[in-house]
Parts: C-alpha cells; structure tokens; sequence
C-alpha cells in the first residue's frame, strides 16, 4: 500500500517536474520570427517592467483586470511611438488582446523569462545558488553559452564566439539549462532544503 | 559526498531507464531527500533536453527507415538542422527537425513553411524535397546547400549570410541580386517570404551564391494567415484586424502595423502588400550586410517592432562598420527598397534585381540621372572604347586648337604692328613736345632767379623790421610791465582804502551803538535820578515829619519829664 502511494507521489512529482521543464525551456526560448504571441510577449514583459504588475499583485485577483492595463499600457506606448513618428495612416488602435487566464499565463512566462535572465547573469559573473546541490563546471562559460542562447544564437554561432567546439556548447547548454531547472524547482517548493 | 560522486551517478544513472532512478537514487542518497529531488529534477531535465533535440529515433520508425541522420548542423531554439543521407534517393540532404511537437501552431506552420518553399523552382532558393508532420516531432527534407572543395576533397556545407563575410561591397549587392531573384521566382508562384534577413540566406562556400531559406512565414496562394494570433491589432477605417508577424529587427513599417489577418496572395491588392513587405526585406538584408546592424533594434525604452512601427525611416550609413565607403548609387537603391510609403519602394523583385545587375555592371540604374554619372559609367563599362574616343577628341581638339592658335597668333601680330606704327607716331609727338617744354622751362629758370633775388631783398627788409618790431615789443613789454606794476601798486592801495573804509564802517557802526547805549544808560540815569529826587523829597517829607514828631515827642518828653519831676517832689510826702 505504502509502495503504491509513493508511487503515486512519485507520478505526481514527475508531472510538477516536466511542467517546470517546460516553462523554463519555453521561456529560454528565443523566437527569431515574432508571432504576435510572442509580439504581446514582449510587451507584457515591459509592461512588468514598469511596475504596473507589482501595483496589481496587491489587489485581489477578481480586481485586477490585467487585460486592461496591459491594453492601456500597450495604447500609450503607441501614442509615444506615433507622436515621434511620420505616419498619418498609424492613428486610433484598438487592441483586442486574449483572456486573463492566458494573459496571466503570458505574465507568468515573463516574470520567469527574467528570473531565467537575472540567474544568467549570476552564472555569467561566476556565482551559483547555494542551494543547488549539483555540482556544475565552469559557471561562467555556462553563463555566456545561455546569454548567446538565449539571444537566439545558433550553436554554430556560439562555438565560433567561445572558441569551443560544437559539442561542448551543447553540453554547456544542457547544464545550464539544467541548473536553472533545478533552482526553479528549488523555488517551487521541489528539492529544496539540505 | 563529493562533487564527482554526485556526476558519476548522474551520468551513470542518466543511461539507466527512468523507471529505476528513483530506487537508484535511494541506494546512492539514502539519507538526502532534497539531493534525490534534486537530482532526479536533473535526470528528467536531461531526458528531455535528449528527447527533443538529440536523438535521432525521436523522428519515427518510417522517418529512420529513410533517413541516416549524420551531422547536427547546428541547433537554433525552434529547430535542429542535421546531414542526412536520403538511403531511397541515394543523395545527401539536410533535415530540419522542430523541437516542439506540442503545439499545434508549430506543425501547421512547418507544413505551410513546407507547401510554400517546395513551390518554388529557383536556383536561388532552397528547395523543399520533403515534410513530415505525422508520427513523433514533424520535420522537413531540404536540399543541402553544399559545395565539393577539391582542395579539403569534401563536400562543403554553406552558411547563413550574416555569419559570413563578405569581400567587399559588390560581394554583398551580389548577394541581394541572388535573393531577389529567387524572391521573384516565389512571387511568380505567388510565394510572399514575409522574413527576409541574412539569418535566412545560405551563401554557398565556394561559388559564394546566397540562396533563400526558410519560408516559415510565408504566404502562398489563397492561404490564410497559419494559427492563431494572440493579439489582435483593429484600425478604424477599412483595414478591418491585423497581425504582426516577422522578425521584429527587419520589419517593414506597414508589417510591424500589420498585416490583415486574411491574405489572398492572387488578388491584385494583397499582392501588392505582401510585395512591398518582401521588398523591403531585401533592403534590409542589404542593410544588415552593409551597416553591420539590422535596421530596427530595441532601445531601453521600445521594443524593435515598436519602434519599426512609429514610421521612422532608417538611412544607409555612408560607410560599412569597417569604413569602406558605400556607393551612393548602391544606397540609392537600398533606400528606395525601403521607403517607408511601400508604394514608393520597387515594383517588383525583379526590378530590384536589376538595378543591382546594372549597379554591378557599371551601367546606370533607373536613379542614375545624372549624365555626367552615366557618362562616366560608360566609360567604366568600355574603357578602350572610351580611351578611343578620348584620343580622338583630344586630336580634334589638338587640330582645331592649332588652327585658332596660328589664327589668333596672326591676328595678334597684326594688332601688334599697328599699335607700334602708333607708338612712334606718338613719340615724335612726345619729342615736340620736350623740346617745346625744354625752352619753356629755362625762361622759367630766369624768372625764378628774378624771383629769388627779389625774395632774398625782401627777406633782409623782413628781418630789419623784425628788428625794430622787436624792439619795439621789448619797450611795449617794458612799459606793460611798469604799468602792470603800478596796476598792482593802486590795486594794493585800494585794497588798504578798502579795509580802512570797512575799519571806519566797523568804528562808526561801534561810535553808533555805544551812542545808542549812552543814550540809554543816560536816560536810565536820568530815571534813576528822578526816583532818587522823589526818594530824596520823600525821604525830606519823612525827615520833616520825624522832626514835627521829634518835636511832638521832645515836648512831650518834656512833658513827661515834668511830671516825673512833680511825681519825684510829690513822693516824701507819700512816704
């Protein structure tokens, strides 16, 4: 009985663990090709920037209407870019944007996108989380590998930039993407402690 | 446990089915529950980085039975590119393997990206042979775009444009005729690119040909715009909703706007849209390669769509990033492929192709209107024939230039004789003239010494009279002096007879208040005294008075006196 509870948590763990696989691959990823998905992307990602979020997280979440505030924030942007611009035609721009629910799963993907961005920028200067208990080599070059990754380098253009060959870019890859992994599980509430 | 125990059981255990790493991990961290999660996090973030991107089997059983995977060329964040032997065919071709197999927006596209390359017949664009979007993740067999090197005795693979330099600047206008050949070539299909940039053009490694890539967004046919938009963008007006797609950095303005969500690339306006867009594209690669920088990029404040979107023109820099000067005719060009009114830019891909065939040529383009800059790329383009006429002209010139020089020569010897015959004529005048001037001047010469003898007796005469007016002056100023003296002498007197005047003023003046005071002490003596009179006649009354009453006061003494003496003689009789 004891063996198929375990067993249980262990699916369940399992689950938590490709879900934060996921996320953090996706949020690594960098899409040469702007869809408009990845277009809000952006714009959700400055829209955080500006502090607007912060101000929201505060209110309880029936009162935080996203949608229109990113909306809002999206149409000043506009206006800023329009008055410094010469086309007549850009005038008026309605924006219909998705639902809260994905809107919150766009802001969601953002603020990991920048947690992922901060934690390069550790390894980059040679600085790995206490907490992470697998022992990685050579943070920095892991570091810079993920920045130019991250950028949407190929790995081709990597290994000309780092002087390394192609397959060691790819497994300073895997293990940065690896210890990033681990620290968000970490910060999940997964693998954390001693 | 040390750092290489850790890795060693990781590595040990990552070959092991996932199935026996949690028992694994027990016997190796028995008594570490946070280093077991960790690590089996670890394990599964490996598994799924192997699954997605690395093993080959992941393409499926039929995709394995064709295809030997060799290589991975490279791997980018949507896809892997491998070298694979096609063991049907017999040839070599490159498969582009997409990482994400879950989302459906991503095999629709790959498909599209499929329909719309394979389309295409060009030299200039690499050709589609396959795709595969059932079983396990989907994928695309393209022609691989390779060259044998006899030199290395191998097949050479090409590269991206924006990892390969070029040359020189005709090295890169060569380029962007190739792509916009190709270009023309899918317009003619009715492919639209829609994501022109050097990222998506191969440059073969020894020819040095650029061939297009990568029609992920590209609209072909009646096709309608592939998934879902997340955002939608509605003008008022007619333009009814748009998109935005693309790549953010190479944008044209009217796609970073966007584009309508539906595009029919056979009806005659969407065309022109999605021309103008492909367009621009092409000046962008232009751009990239010549400036070293794509035309949009992010700023602190806005994002690169953002900022491609406000209408903002960007200008060809007038020399590359390794400061070889840039054509102008070659920026004309690229300025026009990029205006920012698209109906400003070139007609077509062709055009554009054209006028970089021209510009490579040394032939004019269609914005080479000045004649001085035709002629002179004619004579670029014919050089002997130029050298030829130019000899020509300049023995023409030679003939034509003596026989006006003998001519004016003549002619200027012939104004030379006459100006001379009137020289001398004019120098016999001149004589006369002296000579008629000579005899003038000696009887001139006489009068002066007249003159002067005149002028010397009446400069002594001067001196005699400045002689005497000397001493006359010395006399005048004699007497002034005396006269002055006794001026000064009177002026001193009448100074001493005005202060004794004043001193007699002053005397009177005190002879005239001591007066006034005389008179009034006498008058005041004169009161007194009359007070003194009165006093004396009262003091006389009352001297008067007191002798009468003396008088009175002796008789009654008197008196007094004899009764006292009649009392005294009275008294023994008393006793």
């Amino acid at each position: 009985m004891r063996q198929t509870t375990d067993l249980l948590a262990d699916d369940q763990m399992a689950a938590q663990f490709e879900r934060i696989i996921r996320r953090v691959k996706h949020s690594m990823n960098y899409r040469g090709s702007y869809s408009t998905r990845d277009i809000l992307g952006s714009l959700v990602a400055r829209w955080i920037q500006s502090g607007e979020w912060g101000r929201l997280k505060e209110l309880p979440p029936s009162d935080r209407h996203i949608g229109e505030s990113v909306r809002r924030f999206i149409l000043d942007r506009m206006d800023q870019l329009r008055r410094r611009g010469e086309r007549e035609e850009l005038v008026e721009h309605q924006i219909a944007l998705p639902d809260e629910a994905t809107l919150t799963d766009m802001v969601e993907l953002a603020e990991l996108r920048t947690w992922i961005e901060a934690r390069i920028t550790d390894l980059e200067d040679g600085t790995v989380d206490p907490r992470v208990r697998i022992p990685i080599t050579n943070a920095k070059q892991i570091g810079r590998a993920l920045r130019f990754h991250v950028n949407g380098q190929t790995q081709r253009r990597i290994a000309t930039e780092l002087r390394l060959s192609l397959g060691a870019v790819n497994k300073r890859i895997l293990e940065g993407t690896n210890y990033l992994v681990v620290l968000q599980g970490i910060e999940s509430g997964l693998g954390g402690g001693s | 446990m040390s750092d290489a125990h850790v890795r060693e059981t990781l590595a040990k255990l990552s070959s092991r089915p996932p199935a026996e790493w949690v028992a694994q991990l027990e016997k190796e961290f028995p008594d570490d529950p946070a280093m077991r999660r960790q690590a089996l996090l670890w394990l599964h973030a490996d598994q799924h980085a192997m699954d997605d991107e690395r093993d080959p089997r992941s393409l499926g059983e039929s995709a394995q039975q064709r295809y030997e995977l060799a290589v991975c060329l490279d791997t980018g964040a949507t896809a892997s590119v491998w070298q694979a032997f096609d063991r049907k065919l017999g040839r070599n071709v490159a498969i582009k393997v997409f990482h994400d197999q879950s989302e459906s927006d991503a095999i629709e596209q790959v498909i599209a990206e499929a329909q719309a390359a394979s389309d295409v017949i060009s030299e200039h664009v690499v050709r589609v042979l396959d795709v595969h979007d059932g079983e396990a993740r989907p994928y695309i067999v393209m022609e691989i775009v390779g060259e044998y090197d006899p030199e290395r005795g191998e097949v050479v693979l090409g590269t991206a444009a924006s990892s390969c330099p070029p040359i020189d600047i005709d090295e890169i206008a060569r380029w962007v005729m190739h792509v916009a050949r190709g270009v023309h070539d899918a317009h003619l299909r009715n492919v639209f690119h829609r994501d022109l940039k050097p990222q998506n053009v191969l440059i073969t490694p020894i020819t040095r040909r650029a061939r297009v890539a990568d029609f992920g967004l590209a609209v072909s046919g009646a096709s309608e715009h592939v998934g879902h938009p997340a955002m939608t963008l509605v003008k008022r007006g007619p333009a009814g909703p748009v998109s935005v797609r693309g790549t953010p950095e190479y944008m044209a303005p009217e796609q970073a706007s966007g584009l309508p969500l539906a595009l029919d690339a056979r009806t005659a306006g969407d065309r022109a849209v999605l021309l103008a867009v492909d367009i621009w594209g092409l000046g962008a690669i232009a751009y990239e390669l010549l400036a070293g920088r794509p035309p949009w990029s992010a700023t602190e404040d806005f994002a690169a769509w953002e900022i491609a979107a406000s209408g903002q023109r960007p200008r060809v820099p007038e020399r590359t990033v390794k400061g070889a000067r840039i054509p102008a005719r070659l920026r004309r060009i690229v300025d026009k492929a990029m205006a920012t009114d698209p109906r400003a830019r070139y007609a077509s891909a062709a055009q554009v192709a054209n006028e970089l065939q021209a510009y490579l040529g040394r032939r004019p383009t269609t914005l080479d209107r000045s004649r001085a800059l035709r002629f002179g790329l004619w004579c670029r383009r014919n050089p002997q024939l130029a050298l030829t006429a130019l000899i020509a002209v300049v023995l023409t010139l030679l003939v034509f230039g003596t026989h006006a020089t003998v001519t004016r020569l003549r002619g200027e010897r012939n104004a030379l004789r006459e100006e001379v015959a009137a020289q001398t004529a004019e120098q016999l005048r001149l004589a006369t003239s002296v000579q008629q001037t000579r005899s003038d001047l000696g009887a001139t010469q006489l009068k002066l010494a007249a003159e002067r003898q005149s002028l010397a007796n009446l400069e002594r005469s001067i001196g005699e009279d400045r002689r005497s007016y000397d001493l006359l002056m010395a006399a005048k100023e004699k007497a002034l002096r005396d006269a002055n003296t006794a001026t000064h002498q009177l002026l001193d007197q009448l100074e001493a007879a005005k202060l004794d005047r004043q001193a007699a003023e002053q005397a009177r003046a005190t002879y005239e208040q001591l007066s006034a005071e005389t008179r009034r002490e006498a008058e005041r003596a004169a009161k007194d005294r009359d007070h003194v009179r009165k006093d004396l006649d009262t003091a006389r009354a009352e001297r008067d008075a007191g002798v009468v009453q003396r008088d009175r006061l002796t008789e009654a003494l008197h008196q007094a006196q004899e009764e006292l003496a009649r009392l005294k003689s009275n008294l023994p009789v008393a006793r």
